[in-house]
């Protein structure tokens, strides 16, 4: 809980007289001092400025100026790839400077990749690009230890799987196609996500929680929609998808609700359950889904939001205790 | 996170002689995605209570002046059953459900009856309208984010019938600043002023990212769209003269000034990117107000804004690289004239 919304609350439980609001905040340090402002600026300014020169040279690159020369556009690139290593080294003690340095070179190392498939015409599928961009990258998104990175990681990871989907298998919007793409999302990055949370429980670094719940919400979604499609053909998606979907539900939910709470991945659990559960009822009605069977969804579908509001309400409560 | 001591804060309160008596009992909050998981419930469960109206009711519906007074009475319960003592939520989130299908009803049976579905100006004033009375009147926070982005809707048609849209993000932009720095003002009203902001801001970032506010028609300087342009800096450079004033109290103070120097530099290298501005405006309100949340959603607008520059045919990806190389270059410049200022030593109204 912040001191705003410790505010707040006392501002609507009416404590606060109305006169005094502003006092009250000035005493409670509401808002940021000064010198916050200074240095939230500074970092702000540091990192949209880096990634705005990092795109920028994307963009040059990706122009394909024809009179400057194959030799001029890698040497601009590796320059640059290089100068962002080296700021790592240099830098290592500032913390925030350091780990953008990394990310401006690692995001540049795709923007080299696509420079050698436009020079020599290399044929690659573009989930090739991906493929190995997040390969060459790896060990610098290992010694980072920066949650940004790993995250952009994962991203690409994810892309090339969805690339694969476009390249062999027809759009991903076709259900007649192989789910297999749609497993290999769920398997990696549930798998990113128990290993992210070991390595975070083991040596107590990466613990951003915000990075966590992003992981988490990609793997949910993936599992969300499996299930789903179980639903209405489990010949697509396999018989596993439900016995599945439960294990996963299960570990989860106990693990962030006993062993490292946190209410994020659980309110995630729940609309996961409840999306299912309309999808079922879609199924069941589906022969009788007119007049009456609309509106006893719409009601179960309230019912079961209500519910799990409450629910974790009082999960919040005891976790706040 | 760090662990909030409320009674340290309450003490705090106490010799500055702001209230008295006990420390009041803590009232639980609710995180943002519990009000996301309620607030997707019920809109999904408004849905299926529209397709029982379509199945079960359709001779009704083509009463449409009927339909659309059965549409206003599907309103009621959103205004009572959030006021009852015994209300659950349960009961809250039925009323949203509701109260959803019952506009929708409305707004359905009101454009056939009017026209046959040949809607005009007066249609979308009519939404822009009754979703304001909406969320001042409704007492639920859900239905009132809803209905801010509903007004936020009426805003960008109406206007956009009249071919204003390039005005749609100032207004937006004045709206929700002027809720977010005067959130603490109202009082009990406090979280009207939160879910008009987050239903805004919402619309906003959405409309100005998805080029549906014609401020992307860089090759088309038609007079409008220039004037549209410019409101939205101009409400903008407003807004963070407003926070640097704030802290300096004096316009004559240099802080102060460099800070409106920052600004104006700010608003002219973002152009012809304006979801940048619309990020960078929201990163620093949501700083200002501690509002993570806000936060959150201006860096989401960076990047959305950034990532769909790429798509954008008009220009030239050397005319593109050109800009966002002066854009880094500024920004790492602002930086660097930041961290040879002194330390902004003084609190606000101590001279």
């Amino acid at each position: 809980m912040s001191v705003r919304r410790v505010f707040i609350e006392w501002i609507e439980q009416g404590v606060i007289p109305k006169h005094k609001l502003e006092e009250s905040a000035n005493l409670l340090k509401v808002e940021p001092s000064s010198s916050d402002w200074k240095s939230f600026l500074d970092r702000i300014f540091l990192s949209l400025g880096s990634l705005s020169l990092v795109v920028a040279l994307g963009f040059f690159i990706a122009y394909n100026w024809q009179w400057m020369g194959k030799f001029a556009k890698f040497g601009m690139v590796e320059f640059a790839i290089i100068s962002g290593a080296v700021a790592y080294y240099v830098f290592h003690q500032r913390d925030l400077v350091a780990k953008l340095s990394l990310l401006t070179s690692s995001i540049l190392v795709g923007v080299l990749l696509g420079l050698v498939g436009q020079t020599y015409q290399t044929g690659a599928d573009t989930w090739e690009l991906f493929f190995y961009w997040s390969l060459f990258i790896l060990p610098w998104t290992i010694i980072s230890r920066f949650s940004v990175l790993w995250l952009f990681w994962l991203f690409l990871i994810n892309i090339s799987i969805l690339l694969v989907q476009d390249t062999y298998l027809g759009s991903v919007l076709y259900r007649e196609e192989e789910s297999a793409v749609l497993w290999m999302g769920f398997w990696i990055n549930t798998a990113a996500l128990f290993l992210w949370e070991f390595v975070a429980f083991r040596w107590n670094v990466l613990n951003d929680r915000w990075a966590l719940r992003c992981v988490s919400t990609v793997s949910g979604a993936f599992i969300t929609y499996l299930v789903c499609l179980w639903v209405f053909s489990e010949e697509f998606t396999g018989w596993m998808a439900f016995p599945l979907w439960l294990v996963w539900s299960g570990i989860l939910y106990f693990f962030y609700w006993k062993k490292k709470p946190d209410l994020y991945p659980l309110a995630g659990i729940h609309l996961s359950t409840l999306v299912f559960l309309v999808c079922l009822m879609g199924r069941a009605m589906s022969d009788i889904l007119v007049d009456g069977g609309f509106l006893l969804i719409a009601i179960v579908m309230i019912g079961l939001g209500s519910a799990s509001a409450k629910w974790l309400l009082r999960i919040h409560k005891e976790m706040q205790q | 996170m760090i662990k909030i001591d409320r009674n340290e804060l309450w003490n705090l309160l106490l010799q500055g002689d702001v209230v008295a008596g006990e420390l009041p009992e803590r009232q639980a909050g609710s995180p943002w995605y519990i009000t996301v998981l309620l607030a997707f419930s019920g809109w999904l469960a408004s849905l299926f209570v529209l397709l029982f109206f379509g199945a079960a009711l359709s001779a009704l519906l083509e009463i449409h002046w009927l339909s659309a007074m059965i549409g206003i009475w599907m309103l009621v319960p959103s205004y009572v059953l959030p006021r009852l003592d015994s209300k659950t939520v349960f009961l809250e989130s039925g009323s949203l459900a509701i109260g959803l299908a019952g506009q929708a009803l409305f707004y359905y049976s009101i454009a056939f009856y009017f026209g046959n579905f040949d809607i005009g100006t007066g249609f979308w004033f009519l939404i822009l309208i009754t979703q304001f009375v909406i969320l001042v009147t409704i007492p639920y926070f859900l239905h009132q984010m809803f209905a801010s982005l509903g007004f936020s809707a009426g805003i960008f048609l109406f206007l956009g019938s009249l071919s204003m849209e390039a005005f749609v993000p100032g207004i937006l932009m004045l709206c929700f600043s002027f809720c977010m720095i005067y959130e603490f003002r109202f009082g009990k009203y406090s979280d009207r002023m939160r879910s008009g902001t987050y239903g805004l801001v919402i619309a906003a970032i959405v409309g100005l990212n998805m080029h549906w506010f014609n401020v992307w028609n860089l090759s088309e300087w038609k007079w409008w769209i220039v004037t549209g342009r410019g409101f939205t800096g101009l409400v903008s450079f407003a807004i963070l003269a407003h926070i640097a004033y704030h802290y300096t109290r004096d316009i004559k103070n240099r802080v102060f000034q460099i800070s409106l120097l920052a600004a104006l530099l700010m608003i002219i290298i973002t152009w012809n990117l304006q979801g940048v501005l619309l990020g960078s405006v929201l990163l620093a309100l949501g700083y200002f107000r501690a509002n993570l949340l806000i936060w959150g959603l201006g860096i989401l607008s960076l990047l959305w804004s950034v990532s769909f520059y790429y798509y954008l045919w008009e220009v030239t990806l050397l005319e593109k690289s050109i800009y966002l190389f002066v854009v880094g270059v500024g920004l790492l410049s602002m930086k660097w004239i930041l961290s040879s200022l002194p330390v902004f030593s003084q609190e606000k109204g101590n001279a």
